[in-house]
């Protein structure tokens, strides 16, 4: 899933619990938005989709099906390696942004303008947080201890896990809590010391926020708006989720101290408010609203009945399933039985399944070309490869280098480590019938062989399996080009969608790549080309011979 | 003359009121076991007092020595700087967002009718 799709998805989730939230914010316990929020960020933050029948995804699938017969072939498709109620866990390619980038100076030049865009969002967004929270650490670090009876009774008589530190500042207004795992609670000089219902409330409110890791879900939040900056609605989440925060921590104070307390409550928080002192008339209207709805939420609040608890749980389990899941993958689930699926498949190509992502090839055995295979195991290099945007060889110690646009350096390539048993499953399920033994190769597989996997700008994907009887390389087109490979099973020449032409100007650039790497010498690489030219003029009906 | 100072800073002057010219690392200890600041806390804090013209440093040893009396230091007046920042929301500008400003006299006391209205 790329971050576009998590974001997109999350959206109709947050869309969803924005509803909800005004309409029964002050109906149903706070914490069912709490865990609707956690649901969100969750979407937000985590790559893994769960899939589900009820989705509403499953329903735009099913319309779509109606409509158009045959994008309902890549809507069915869409995840290869599912099963019905499993996690699937995306490509590792992709789930950061769009395609993976290999980091290296052969990339450098690549990085698309969009991702760009993405980092420097994400920097601003991310500094605009950590800044001023590292100066306002650095205020609070001067803070003063608190010689007050009451706070140490109360403190002895609530204790947490966790120690907390109860503190005093004279450059706050307000109190505060910090620090997730060493909490310190911050409160003001200049409040009222003496009333200590007053102080009751203050540390109960700041004790449910450290019993809660309040702190830590607002550092998510916050994770989530930089990576997500450029979605309107993370925002939207944003706010209401920290208000929400707050006013799940209000209703808590009230069931802790009993209704009766409401006004008092309620009277503290306006109080609080007011030792700000009326310095700034600048006076948003968040502002207004915030307190306002905490207020009257605090108002509202009621003991929580069997009835609202039973209602906030069908809305917490039908929001997640019909918003927050993905649609359940019909033909895929049907077809479960046949083939040893693997729950979770890491690293492996989840856009589009079948023989869709495989190249359109022309393919040569080694007893089709024994003395070009031979020759290869003779030389420095175990594969080589070429297309119209690079060249790529594999060494003897498997490094793999990359030549690109017709440059002359050779540089190394940095690649992915891939299970070889899901790879096997994968390539049952994606390339049925290659142009090698299927047999051998999940024999290979199943005995040590090791898999990685190069994912370069454009789409293109390659699996290397490597193991003590050479390289077998495994291309991953989503849009057709045209290549040369050799390995050690095979030559393959690959071609556009249709019509299906091979260049007879690449396949000779791919024969002076091998004589300038020492494979073949010039007369056997004339010999050879003539011979392939040859056999595609004669044989061949698939593929005509151009320029 | 009068100087503003914060009571982080009137705790290092109360030490050096009380004890006279001490090493910057005497009040480092001594801040430590009283208040529980760390050494590079109360370092901060000496720099503070220095910028403010507080106090006076010298070699060796980084002895320090205050410059002003008990009667010459103000409170620093809280409504100044005080937290515009931090309100539980780690950001100023998010701070904004949630509605941490001030409110007017007029809205507090709307506020106290609307919690007696839905009492």
């Amino acid at each position: 899933m790329s971050l576009i799709e998590m974001s997109v998805s999350a959206s109709l989730f947050i869309l969803a619990v924005f509803c909800f939230r005004s309409l029964l914010l002050n109906k149903v316990p706070k914490m069912t938005f709490i865990i609707l929020w956690g649901v969100a960020l969750l979407r937000l933050l985590v790559p893994v989709s769960v899939h589900s029948q009820f989705s509403i995804f499953t329903a735009v699938n099913d319309i779509g099906r109606m409509i158009s017969e045959k994008e309902s072939v890549f809507l069915n498709q869409s995840a290869p390696i599912s099963n019905g109620g499993t996690v699937t866990m995306p490509s590792i390619t992709d789930h950061i942004t769009a395609p993976a980038i290999p980091l290296g100076p052969t990339s450098s030049l690549s990085i698309s303008p969009y991702v760009l865009v993405w980092l420097i969002g994400f920097i601003v967004c991310a500094l605009s947080f950590i800044i001023p929270h590292l100066r306002g650490r650095n205020h609070y670090r001067c803070s003063l201890p608190i010689n007050n009876d009451f706070i140490q009774q109360w403190q002895k008589s609530n204790p947490l896990w966790r120690k907390v530190h109860i503190r005093q500042s004279d450059k706050i207004l307000t109190p505060l809590t910090y620090g997730v795992f060493q909490p310190v609670i911050l409160l003001p000089k200049y409040i009222d010391y003496t009333d200590t219902k007053q102080l009751e409330f203050i540390l109960t409110h700041e004790y449910i926020h450290i019993k809660r890791f309040d702190t830590l879900k607002k550092w998510l939040l916050a994770a989530a708006l930089c990576i997500h900056w450029f979605n309107p609605l993370v925002w939207v989440m944003y706010i209401l989720a920290n208000r929400d925060i707050e006013l799940s921590c209000d209703e808590t104070v009230i069931w802790t101290f009993g209704e009766s307390m409401k006004p008092a409550y309620a009277m503290a928080l306006v109080r609080l408010e007011e030792q700000k002192g009326g310095l700034s008339e600048l006076v948003s209207h968040f502002s207004k609203s915030s307190i306002e709805e905490r207020v009257i939420s605090i108002m509202k609040t009621k003991k929580a009945t069997i009835a609202t608890l039973l209602f906030a749980f069908v809305i917490v389990a039908g929001t997640v399933t019909v918003f927050a899941t993905s649609a359940l993958d019909k033909t895929e689930a049907a077809t479960d039985g046949d083939m040893p699926v693997a729950a979770v498949a890491p690293a492996l190509y989840q856009g589009e399944s079948s023989t869709a992502l495989m190249p359109i090839d022309l393919t040569f055995t080694q007893s089709d070309v024994p003395q070009l295979i031979d020759q290869l195991h003779a030389s420095n290099y175990k594969a080589v490869y070429m297309d119209n945007d690079m060249a790529l060889r594999i060494t003897h110690d498997n490094d793999i280098m990359i030549r690109k646009n017709n440059g002359t350096a050779w540089t190394k390539y940095d690649t992915d480590h891939v299970n070889a048993k899901d790879f096997a499953i994968w390539l049952l399920k994606n390339d049925p019938i290659p142009g090698y033994s299927m047999k051998e190769m999940q024999s290979r597989l199943a005995n040590g062989a090791e898999v990685k996997h190069i994912a370069f700008e454009n789409g293109k994907e390659m699996y290397v399996v490597l193991d003590s009887g050479g390289v077998q390389i495994e291309l991953v087109q989503e849009e057709k080009i045209a290549s040369v490979l050799i390995d050690g099973q095979r030559m393959m020449i690959t071609s556009e969608v249709f019509p299906y032409r091979i260049s007879e100007r690449m396949l000779a650039s791919f024969y002076d790549l091998l004589v300038s790497s020492n494979i073949l010498t010039k007369a056997q690489a004339e010999q050879d080309y003539s011979e392939r030219i040859q056999h595609l003029k004669d044989y061949d009906t698939i593929f005509t011979l151009t320029n | 003359m009068s100087i503003k100072l914060f009571d982080s800073e009137l705790n290092i002057m109360e030490i050096l009121w009380r004890e006279g010219d001490t090493t910057a690392k005497r009040i480092a200890e001594i801040t430590k076991g009283k208040i529980g600041w760390s050494k590079t806390t109360t370092y901060t804090i000496i720099k503070k007092c220095l910028d403010k013209g507080a106090i006076e440093r010298r070699e060796p040893n980084f002895v320090c020595s205050a410059l002003v009396t008990r009667e010459q230091v103000q409170e620093h007046e809280t409504t100044e700087l005080i937290n515009k920042m931090y309100n539980g929301a780690p950001d100023r500008l998010i701070a904004s967002l949630l509605g941490q400003k001030k409110l007017t006299s007029e809205e507090i006391s709307r506020l106290k009718q609307l919690i007696e209205r839905l009492e």
